[in-house]
């Protein structure tokens, strides 16, 4: 207990809380004992060692606390600078965008230049084809008209064997690079039912059995029969006007294209339909340039049977 | 700790010690910490690791001034914050610096001061830190709680000590213990004297 009190004493003398007539004797006391000066040189270390512990305490509190917290808040140019950095990055990254955007542009200009060259070279070999086809078609209807002897069968049979060749080969190119639109040439189509053409069948069984094929809604067999049927056949004409609407609905719309094209020409009365159908058979084969030409034609005439058909199909066309 | 504080409350917390004061350096730690810290960053160019030991060294330097006899009127020349804030980047600065010089103190603020107090007593600590090292880790909390101004009551029930009584013992017992070490290394003790108090 003695020996607590001292300390208390030594204690309150370093600290300064001594009162000034006992901390005077106190420095007395400690001028002549050694032992006492020592001992109050030890507990000044001793609470040396007490301050010491408790500021690694709170450094060690502080740098938990603060780094707790995760983030350094701010001051007003770090935020400028997050801002800077912000903006830099997004104009970079705009930039990239930019580049990436036009790079692809002309990477895509130059990819439609190269398929309109070859789409080019392509028309042009059918476009020749096309006449040569014609001219031997001319022979072969001359031929046909001629009064028949060996000679001309053979001939006959050699030109419907060229004709047949190339018209194979015409379709082939034309058919190339397409993509067409079957399920929308469909979609636009008119019943086949509200058709009236080539009533008048007569009494050639095929002719009646390809408009009953037809009736049935037997496109595809309407449409073989209506083919064997030769061009002397004195139905014939009736052949031409329903055989491109058999092809159609039977969805071969490279084959019904010129027939359509025939009734076309021949047209004086300004059938809606003739454009209209031929409109759709470029749309299922692919063949849009045509699809849009047609098109735009109807759309001039808004009196046009199928004029909003007309806007509503080149709608159609645009989305796809 | 959601306590909202002034200035001047957390002045007076930290001069009456204990759980107060602790609770004091905490809500500054944790609310202003990133602004001094941040400052310190911009214009000292500092990493944020020395960032936060500057901090620590501005904490421990302004704890020292408040608890001067006079720390008081701490509040007449500066504001708390702005003062942390000075002495963070200040600590900063001296900690980027191989040829820190101390006792620069030419224009007399105070925040310098208690940086360089910092940086001058660096071989003190050291030698500090090896001495305390043989004591126990109960021994040391009792004689920082005990400088921190924890009464015997908050010792004790921190301690898990039956009364105050128990715990005024310990602390007697553990600062004799530390005086037996220095008696028995005098080498120690001198090297203390000499780094501790110039």
């Amino acid at each position: 207990m003695a020996n607590e009190q001292q300390t208390d004493k030594i204690e309150a003398w370093i600290k300064g809380k001594l009162p000034s007539a006992e901390a005077a004797a106190f420095q007395a006391e400690m001028d002549s004992d050694l032992a006492l000066a020592e001992e109050v040189e030890l507990h000044r270390l001793a609470l040396q060692a007490g301050a010491h512990l408790s500021e690694q305490y709170l450094k060690d509190n502080v740098l938990k606390w603060v780094v707790n917290e995760d983030t350094f808040s701010p001051s007003p140019q770090s935020n400028s600078n997050n801002w800077k950095w912000a903006t830099t990055t997004l104009l970079l990254l705009l930039l990239a965008v930019t580049f990436w955007h036009f790079w692809r542009v002309a990477n895509m200009q130059a990819a439609r230049n190269e398929e309109n060259a070859a789409i080019a070279q392509r028309d042009s070999v059918i476009a020749v084809m096309r006449i040569e086809l014609q001219q031997i078609q001319d022979s072969l209807s001359t031929l046909i008209s001629l009064p028949i002897d060996s000679f001309y069968r053979l001939e006959i049979k050699r030109l419907r064997e060229v004709v047949d060749r190339k018209d194979k080969v015409l379709r082939t190119l034309e058919a190339q690079g397409r993509t067409g639109k079957p399920q929308l040439a469909m979609q636009f189509a008119p019943s086949p039912n509200a058709l009236k053409r080539g009533q008048n069948t007569g009494d050639d069984p095929t002719l009646v059995n390809a408009k009953n094929a037809y009736e049935t809604g037997d496109f595809a067999t309407s449409a073989t029969l209506l083919k064997s049927i030769q061009p002397n056949n004195p139905r014939y004409p009736q052949v031409r006007q329903l055989l491109p609407y058999s092809l159609f609905y039977a969805k071969d719309f490279e084959a019904a294209v010129p027939g359509f094209v025939f009734l076309l020409e021949e047209d004086t009365f300004g059938d809606p339909e003739l454009p209209w159908y031929l409109a759709l058979c470029y749309v299922g084969t692919g063949q849009q340039m045509e699809a849009r030409i047609l098109l735009h034609n109807i759309m001039q005439n808004p009196k046009h049977k199928y004029y909003q058909k007309a806007i509503d199909l080149k709608k159609a066309l645009n989305v796809r | 700790m959601d306590q909202h504080y002034t200035e001047l409350q957390i002045i007076e917390d930290i001069r009456s010690g204990g759980l107060a004061r602790e609770n004091a350096w905490r809500y500054v730690s944790k609310n202003w910490g990133s602004y001094c810290c941040g400052t310190a960053i911009k214009s000292s160019g500092c990493n944020a690791k020395q960032a936060v030991e500057a901090f620590s060294i501005a904490v421990i330097g302004t704890d020292k001034r408040i608890l001067s006899p006079d720390g008081s009127s701490f509040l007449r020349t500066a504001s708390l914050k702005s003062y942390l804030t000075q002495s963070t980047v200040y600590a900063a600065r001296g900690l980027l610096s191989k040829g820190f010089k101390y006792g620069d103190l030419n224009d007399g603020e105070s925040f310098k001061e208690d940086a360089d107090d910092w940086f001058s007593q660096k071989n003190c600590r050291e030698i500090m830190e090896n001495s305390l090292a043989f004591l126990g880790e109960r021994c040391k909390k009792i004689l920082l709680m005990f400088n921190d101004n924890f009464n015997m009551k908050e010792i004790a029930d921190e301690m898990g000590y039956s009364n105050e009584n128990v715990a005024k013992k310990e602390k007697y017992k553990c600062q004799g213990n530390f005086k037996d070490y220095l008696r028995a290394n005098p080498s120690v003790k001198n090297l203390l004297k000499e780094n501790c108090y110039g």
